[in-house]
């Protein structure tokens, strides 16, 4: 019931996304921003700073210097809490083999995720004051960067002063006793020993023997978009000289940069970093809440006039079914234009209702959808008709059902606050689920409808293949047999940089997902999906869904969903059961190489908190590798379509079979196509950031599963995306 | 050539289906092919405007040019609601006026959802000049995360100028140039206008419709004067 991720992810959107993002020049002026250190935080060049960077803004950043490369995904996730998510590579840590042999020459590949509270702006409480921040680096990961920090930042005209006290890693020098020794002996110890990693490593927070202080300036030059920056390092980068073949060396404390601005969300920086290396820093940055481009190009709705007080208000036509069909039939040809499929029509004998069931195949925001429809309806419909129920349709399912009178467009059309008003008098309730006996129903079925779409990926944390991006060419191809049933079938055709297949993973748990890599691997073509499916509605409230075949590209079998949503609550509760066999990797068709077939499920509860957009999800049950437990999934769902979310599974594995990362976790972002595109679209792109796959806590990958296809049609929901009801 | 290859690029990246191509690659063909208009763009084109045909048509018609447009985009009367008064062009780009006062736009890139001003406000309601207040409060609406929009609120000022006389598709008017400066909260701008000597009544104003869009300049070429029984 909640996504995962395996190895292979659409990537390459949202980086091109990103850096359409960031090279499009905001067509608002914007203010300079805090910028970015080498860890993709706020911050100077390897230290951080108190500032935050304005609310939901994301930065994705590269940076090299001596033995180190990062790669870092950061995001604003709520106005004071910053976060981040890193791939370090460190070349030649060294370390010992499983026998025991030391390789000097080994590279560390490492994730770790940082986050960083905001506990004070700059002069929020006392004019003088400066920012200040608490920070943890390295929170979630195996420890290489673990440190935790306080630091205080004030802007005095065009300078940036920052000063901070660090734990951990960040009191390699210039240090003073750690002050949290004298309250308990206990904190003079800091354990390094990190285990698998992945665990929140509260038992090092602020310990240590000593505590190390660091700070920096940074000056925002005449020469526009010229800034220069110099720190005092508290870190030794003692761990990356220990190798013999090490070749970085430190000399000084002091970290020298300069940064240039070349757009608004573009950085380039280049360092003289702890007196022996050269560095650079290239950081991205882009907001969801700002679109790349202007939102609305093209066609506007329909204009609408009220009904002549005179206009001839008779409901035969109600009654005379040809007449009712010749109608719904002009109407969907309207909507159609409009982007709208008309599903269903019907009218009450006495004229003065109707009820039209539609898909939303253009617009990215559903009650824009609403509202055109609205408006091809008072301009379409006869006089008698005063009430519009307009059921939103999505994947074959009735979801809800918004009524608005007609009489109140007329009143509200065109007039100031409109979006409101209008609101304030739309009923929405459960949809139920089918039209009335003898409506006019669309004539489609069979229906076949096909997609042929490039599906670039990214690969991560792969042992010896760490980062691959490469392109698939996905057909699609779906007969929807009667409404709610249909059949799927998804080949894919590997085009661009496929890896080879790497073998078999050494999991202790069945590979359930550490042999993902294997399904991706050379360039024969898959299918990824080939199944029967039957979504449908118990009741007004209750949704289900039945599907069978290959669900997905590493398990077929039979699974079976429902979900009640009512939609004036903001949560919501579903159930999974499924029983899927594991697919050959090579094969198919194929279930014999692995001969593994499990019972899974899960209880899951939704929840739309409604602070700052937050949707939070927990599903319990048995995971693909049998391991029982429960994951928690927490994302931040903007209106108009971007997510970002993370998410982790606690099983009863162990973490020694889990193997590295300790458990199950990860971070996804969703980008919609419309944000960077001057028309209407419903494409969405997603990228997962999973720490490592592994076996434990994996769940099954369903195309379909019923929250994500309901959820946008709840009260809570179309609130937010409302005032498009007029555009 | 090259123009073939982006095009080529653009319809590898959007993909198709079995609805026609995408309309990302009808965009972007578009974009790169401006030849190759769509149909309904040239509908939009169609033959030369002129003041005969407007006024044989009968049709209440203004012309539009935002500030970076190189070309005008003429607009018919097309709805009245309240005295809210709706244009749209061959695209179905639509401006709502009140009086010569735009309460909305869209799809010229960035929605105007709606506009609220103080009475009496010359703009709205047509006023001699000599009678004009020295001031109106103007509310703009703007797209927001809710059902009510992002409203800013404007204190504007009126300065009258120069009289002059204008030229609007072959019709000459005099009237007297009048500068509406409104300051608000976060920004500040300028609004031009070009009032009849003898009525108020504007003929043709330079109107911010927001932070993003900027300015359009818009003239009057037939004036709604009431709807149709």
């Amino acid at each position: 019931m909640a996504r995962r991720q395996n190895g292979a992810i659409g990537l390459g959107l949202i980086v091109a996304t990103s850096a359409a993002a960031a090279l499009a020049a905001p067509v608002a002026a914007e203010t300079v921003r805090p910028s970015l250190n080498l860890y993709g935080m706020t911050g100077l060049i390897d230290m951080p700073t108190a500032q935050d960077q304005p609310d939901a803004q994301i930065g994705l950043s590269y940076s090299y210097f001596g033995e180190t490369q990062r790669r870092n995904f950061s995001f604003q996730i709520l106005p004071r809490v910053a976060g981040a998510i890193r791939y370090s590579t460190i070349e030649n840590w060294g370390r010992r083999d499983e026998d025991g042999v030391y390789d000097p020459t080994y590279d560390l590949f490492d994730r770790s995720f940082d986050l960083q509270f905001t506990l004070a702006r700059e002069g929020e409480f006392f004019r003088w004051m400066p920012a200040v921040g608490v920070g943890f680096r390295d929170f979630l990961g195996t420890g290489v960067y673990s440190s935790e920090y306080l630091v205080a930042t004030k802007t005095i005209q065009d300078f940036t002063v920052t000063a901070g006290v660090g734990w951990g890693r960040l009191s390699g020098t210039n240090t003073v006793e750690n002050p949290f020794c004298s309250i308990s002996g206990s904190f003079c110890d800091r354990s390094n020993d990190f285990g698998e990693g992945g665990k929140v490593s509260f038992d090092t927070f602020f310990k240590g023997e000593n505590v190390g202080f660091f700070g920096g300036v940074e000056w925002r030059t005449p020469i526009e978009k010229l800034t220069l920056k110099a720190e005092y390092s508290s870190d030794t980068y003692t761990r990356e000289q220990q190798s013999p073949t090490s070749t970085f060396e430190p000399s000084s404390q002091f970290n020298f940069g300069a940064e240039y601005r070349i757009t608004p969300g573009i950085t380039f920086g280049g360092y003289y970093m702890y007196g022996t290396a050269v560095g650079f820093n290239l950081a991205i940055s882009g907001n969801p809440l700002r679109p790349l481009v202007p939102p609305d190009f093209g066609a506007g709705p329909l204009p609408i006039n009220a009904r002549a007080a005179d206009a001839p208000r008779g409901a035969g036509w109600a009654r005379n079914t040809p007449a009712r069909d010749q109608l719904a039939e002009a109407l969907a040809e309207v909507l159609r234009a409009e982007g709208m499929q008309l599903e269903g029509f019907s009218a009450a004998s006495d004229g003065r209702s109707v009820e039209v069931a539609l898909t939303n195949l253009r617009f990215q925001s559903d009650p824009k959808a609403i509202g055109r429809t609205a408006r091809v309806l008072a301009v379409g419909l006869p006089a008698s008709v005063e009430v519009f129920e307009i059921t939103a349709m999505q994947d074959g399912l009735r979801t809800s059902t918004i009524i608005v009178n007609r009489t109140d467009i007329e009143r509200e059309v065109d007039r100031p606050n409109a979006g409101e008003t209008s609101w304030e008098n739309t009923e929405i309730v459960g949809a139920t689920p089918s039209l009335p006996p003898g409506a006019w129903e669309r004539d489609a079925y069979p229906e076949f409808v096909w997609s042929i779409v490039p599906a670039p990926f990214l690969t991560l944390l792969t042992p010896g293949d760490p980062i691959r991006i490469g392109l698939n060419l996905d057909a699609t191809g779906t007969v929807n047999i009667l409404p709610g049933l249909s059949t799927t079938a998804t080949i894919s055709q590997p085009l661009l940089n496929i890896p080879n297949d790497p073998g078999p993973s050494t999991s202790n748990l069945p590979p359930v997902r550490s042999d993902s890599p294997r399904y991706y691997a050379d360039y024969d073509p898959k299918l990824p999906q080939l199944t029967v499916d039957y979504l449908f509605k118990l009741n007004e409230n209750t949704y289900g869904r039945v599907s069978a075949g290959l669900l997905e590209r590493m398990f077929g079998g039979v699974g079976a969903e429902v979900l009640w949503k009512p939609v004036d609550q903001s949560w919501g509760l579903g159930a999974d059961i499924n029983w899927v066999a594991q697919r050959d990797f090579d094969d198919p068709f194929g279930f014999d190489y692995y001969d593994y077939d499990v019972v899974t499920g899960f209880g899951s509860v939704y929840w739309d908190t409604g602070f700052y957009d937050l949707e939070a999800q927990v599903d319990a049950g048995r995971y693909l590798a049998g391991d029982w437990g429960g994951t928690v999934t927490v994302t931040r769902r903007f209106p108009n379509g971007w997510a970002v979310g993370g998410y982790f599974s606690l099983t009863d594995v162990t973490e020694e079979d889990f193997g590295e990362g300790s458990f199950d976790k990860g971070v996804f972002v969703e980008v919609p196509f419309r944000w960077t595109v001057p028309f209407e679209t419903r494409a969405n792109n997603e990228i997962g950031l999973q720490s490592v796959s592994r076996d434990g806590g994996a769940q099954l990958e369903i195309s379909n599963e019923l929250y994500p296809i309901v959820r946008n049609y709840d009260r809570n929901r179309l609130s937010r995306n409302w005032g498009s009801f007029w555009q | 050539m090259r123009r073939a290859l982006i095009a080529a690029a653009a319809l590898a990246l959007a993909g198709c289906s079995d609805g026609g191509f995408n309309p990302i690659v009808v965009a972007a063909v578009e974009e790169v092919l401006p030849g190759e208009r769509a149909p309904e763009a040239d509908a939009a084109q169609g033959a030369p405007i002129t003041r005969e045909a407007i006024t044989r048509a009968d049709v209440a018609t203004i012309r539009a040019r935002l500030i970076d447009d190189p070309r005008p985009t003429y607009l018919f009367a097309a709805s009245d609601n309240g005295g809210y008064v709706t244009f749209a062009s061959g695209i179905r780009q639509t401006i709502t006026l009140r009086g010569s006062w735009i309460t909305g736009s869209r799809g010229l890139g960035w929605d105007l959802l709606s506009a609220l001003s103080s009475r009496p406000d010359p703009l709205v309601q047509t006023i001699p000049p000599a009678q004009w207040p020295a001031s109106v409060e103007r509310s703009y609406e703007f797209p927001a995360f809710a059902p009510q929009g992002r409203i800013e609120t404007f204190e504007c000022r009126f300065a009258f100028g120069a009289i002059k006389e204008i030229v609007i598709l072959q019709v000459r008017y005099r009237g007297v140039e009048v500068t509406e400066t409104c300051e608000g909260e976060a920004r500040s701008f300028e609004n031009l206008h070009f009032a009849d000597a003898t009525t108020g009544f504007v003929w043709r104003s330079l109107q911010w419709l927001g932070p993003q869009q900027g300015m359009i300049d818009l003239e009057m070429i037939l004036p709604y004067t009431g709807r149709r029984s």
